[in-house]
């Protein structure tokens, strides 16, 4: 099986047991791979009233067919599992090296299940497994972990991926970190890890896939990686990294500010920009696997009461823990993300959180008495660092807070929900669809809640032709609900199949799908065409939906937060509000669901998918 | 009647600067704007961010004046109207 090793390693915490098992061919020409193919296998394994906490659940690595090659960003690794966070199905993404190591000790996945009867890590190196006792682990960070794990296995060329304090405490959007500030952040996978007494995955490998056409597909990786080192269009991006958002992205009004409430503005925004953090607190760094963008930052201050030496803030954490809860002090909100990947914790889910708290907080429903005497005021960045901090170790207020908006709302009532800005869940990332409005349907349809990872349609609005090997053609005026079904549509497809190809979004910004089936075709010796990549997208998507509608996802799930329906008095997206209703009904005829949210029976044969049709309609 | 560019990221590197000032007779609309900055710069964008043919910014490139986007060509300008350009990326 080329691009691939052909082997699943499946490890039993409860009965501390190992195998190896064949992966499926016809699987993996169905999904590709990464998250495709571990959808197909949480639904084939993962019942859907697990508990994601208890012993049943199951927590799925996965790379795909270009993992570990020479193509850039082609070190990621997915992981699927069901989320403590939203009670679906969920699958996030990470960057680093981890990926591509893992890959390298010859498998091509990897799922977790049971529950260790006390902490351990796991040593994976060329197909030997050894499950090691971590009680003198646990309690450390993800940071301060690498380096003694490295030196405990005896690899300096290993890559560690660990829980922090979070995860261990089941803060419910806590995460893994890989290779110092890498994170496949979003849904909770760290709680997950936690509950299985699992602190750690140490990988060290030296087997090389083996590709079908080793040269064509060396020549395509390298123009590829050549394209994104010189494409004009990337020059902010490798330059200021992804805070460049925040330097040009108010003045179209697409950064939240104070939870959701504000639209952008000038002064806020370029405080906490990329070109303040690069004349300030910016240092060289060492990017992803391969990658010629390498937008990732390392910050470092050495003065004053923030001192840190770490990966620094991108965009949406810069907008979560800095204009969402007011506060514009570049080297405060930095700290705060550091402390969010030291303790192992979605920044994005954090700082909405914390946004949302201080709003609570304003209107009398969380006061000192539950705060202990925390001024949870608007701007207080002091008050902002305590409470990452209550989270991660579940104390005070943390308590209530690491559980995440939702839930927090369902505690406190009194109409609070109005404002809390999550879908299914899921905490909104920080791109407002009043600015562009495939947001919408996008967020309300997303497979695992509020994202904008799983389908970046608000790139594709305002430009010519977008996609149009897939007919993606015209121009989709951002203020404007006209096709905008179709754009998420196709977008959440092409995010579909970048995840189970398993690469960064970024580094396939200049990418037809043509040349995602060239990459796949060279890696596999298959011959996939644009329109197959569309229709493994399509039953990507079918799948996961049935999955979470046998979780209970139905059609009035699929909604916006009242707050980001209200128009905003100023800024780039004044005035503006997109049609929600509008969207999901072209939404729903675009994907064949049926009234209540579940995909149509004929649609999910059409996709392959007759036993998950058998599932939904017995 | 002058209308006042502030440019943004990349495409300010190729109109030399972040502020530009574009010189237009009265009552000038944006097919005006457009056509001056083809006269100017229309070199140094293409190919990369403007078309020739259709003297029109390419890609995601857009004009924000005054909250709004300027789509329409026909849309009049105002004396020291101020019209932003730039190239939203979504990330992070
Ligand atoms: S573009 Fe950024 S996130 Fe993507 S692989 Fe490169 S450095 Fe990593």
């Amino acid at each position: 099986m080329k691009g691939y090793m052909g082997k699943l390693l499946r490890v039993d915490l409860t009965a501390r047991q190992s195998r190896e098992e064949p992966l499926d061919a016809e699987a993996v020409r169905d999904y590709i791979g990464g998250s495709g193919l571990g959808v197909r296998l949480a639904y084939d394994e993962v019942l859907p009233d697990t508990d994601p906490l208890g012993a049943g659940a199951k927590l799925i690595f996965m790379t795909g067919p270009v993992t570990g090659t020479v193509l850039g960003t082609a070190g990621r690794f997915q992981v699927i599992y069901k989320s403590p966070l939203t009670g679906m199905l969920c699958d996030s993404s990470s960057g680093g090296h981890w990926g591509g190591e893992f890959k390298q000790t010859g498998y091509d996945g990897l799922i977790l299940e049971g529950v260790a009867s006390e902490p351990v890590y796991l040593f994976i190196h060329d197909e030997e497994v050894e499950i090691r006792p971590a009680g003198h682990l646990w309690g450390m960070d993800t940071f301060g972990i690498q380096p003694l794990l490295l030196e405990e296995v005896g690899e300096p060329k290993g890559h560690v991926l660990a829980v922090g304090p979070a995860g261990e405490r089941g803060v419910l959007y806590s995460c893994m970190v890989n290779d110092a500030g890498r994170a496949p952040g979003r849904g909770g996978n760290g709680a997950v890890m936690g509950s299985k007494n699992v602190k750690a995955i140490v990988v060290r490998g030296t087997r090389s896939v083996e590709l079908a056409d080793e040269g064509g597909f060396r020549q395509e990786a390298l123009r590829i990686n050549k394209l994104n080192a010189t494409d004009p269009r990337f020059k902010d991006l490798r330059e200021l990294g992804t805070p460049e958002v925040m330097d040009n992205s108010w003045a179209v009004g697409d950064i939240p500010v104070k939870n959701w409430s504000r639209g952008s503005y000038e002064e806020m925004s370029v405080s906490l920009g990329g070109k303040k953090m690069r004349d300030t607190i910016l240092v060289p760094h060492v990017a992803c696997h391969y990658c010629t963008i390498g937008c990732s930052r390392w910050v470092k201050i050495d003065k004053g009461p923030y001192r840190m030496d770490g990966p620094g803030p991108e965009y949406e954490t810069l907008g979560a823990l800095g204009s969402m809860c007011m506060i514009d002090d570049l080297e405060a909100v930095s700290y705060a993300a550091h402390l969010c990947n030291v303790y192992g914790m979605d920044t994005i889910s954090c700082g909405a959180t914390i946004a949302f708290a201080m709003e609570c907080y304003e209107k009398g429903l969380i006061t000192t008495e539950d705060t202990g005497g925390i001024e949870l005021t608007w701007g207080n960045k002091e008050a902002m660092l305590t409470v990452v901090e209550q989270i991660a170790f579940g104390q005070g207020i943390g308590k209530l807070l690491g559980q995440g908006t939702r839930k927090v709302a369902e505690q406190l009532g009194h109409g609070s929900m109005d404002y809390a800005v999550q879908v299914k869940g899921l905490e909104l990332p920080m791109h407002d669809p009043r600015a562009y409005f495939s947001w919408a349907s996008n967020y309300a349809t997303g497979p695992r809640g509020g994202c904008h990872l799983h389908g970046m349609s608000g790139f594709l609005e305002n430009r010519q032709d977008p996609i149009p090997e897939w007919g993606l053609t015209g121009y989709f005026p951002r203020h404007g609900d006209e096709d905008k079904a179709r754009v998420t549509q196709l977008a959440q497809n092409w995010s579909a199949i970048l995840s189970s190809m398993v690469l960064c979004y970024f580094a396939t910004f200049t990418l037809q799908p043509s040349d995602l089936a060239s990459l796949v075709n060279k890696a596999t010796g298959w011959d996939l065409t644009s329109e197959d990549l569309s229709l493994i997208g399509d039953r990507i998507h079918a799948l996961y939906r049935a999955y979470n509608y046998r979780c209970g996802i139905r059609r009035e799930d699929d909604r916006l937060p009242v707050r980001s329906l209200v128009p905003l008095a100023e800024g780039g997206a004044a005035g503006k509000v997109p049609d929600l209703e509008r969207q999901l009904r072209e939404y729903y005829e675009l994907r064949r669901w049926e009234a209540d949210g579940k995909p149509s029976h004929a649609s999910l044969v059409e996709l392959g998918l007759a036993d998950v049709a058998a599932d939904l309609y017995p | 009647m002058i209308v006042r560019l502030r440019v943004f990221g990349v495409i300010s590197t190729r109109l030399g600067g972040a502020k530009a000032d574009v010189e237009l007779p009265e009552g000038a609309v944006l097919r005006d704007l457009l056509d001056a900055i083809d006269a100017r710069w229309g070199a140094t964008l293409a190919p990369d961010f403007w078309e020739p043919g259709t003297k029109r910014f390419k890609g995601s490139v857009l004009l924000v004046s005054e909250g709004m986007d300027l789509m329409d060509e026909s849309s009049p300008l105002a004396d020291e109207q101020q019209v932003m350009v730039l190239m939203p990326v979504s990330g992070g």
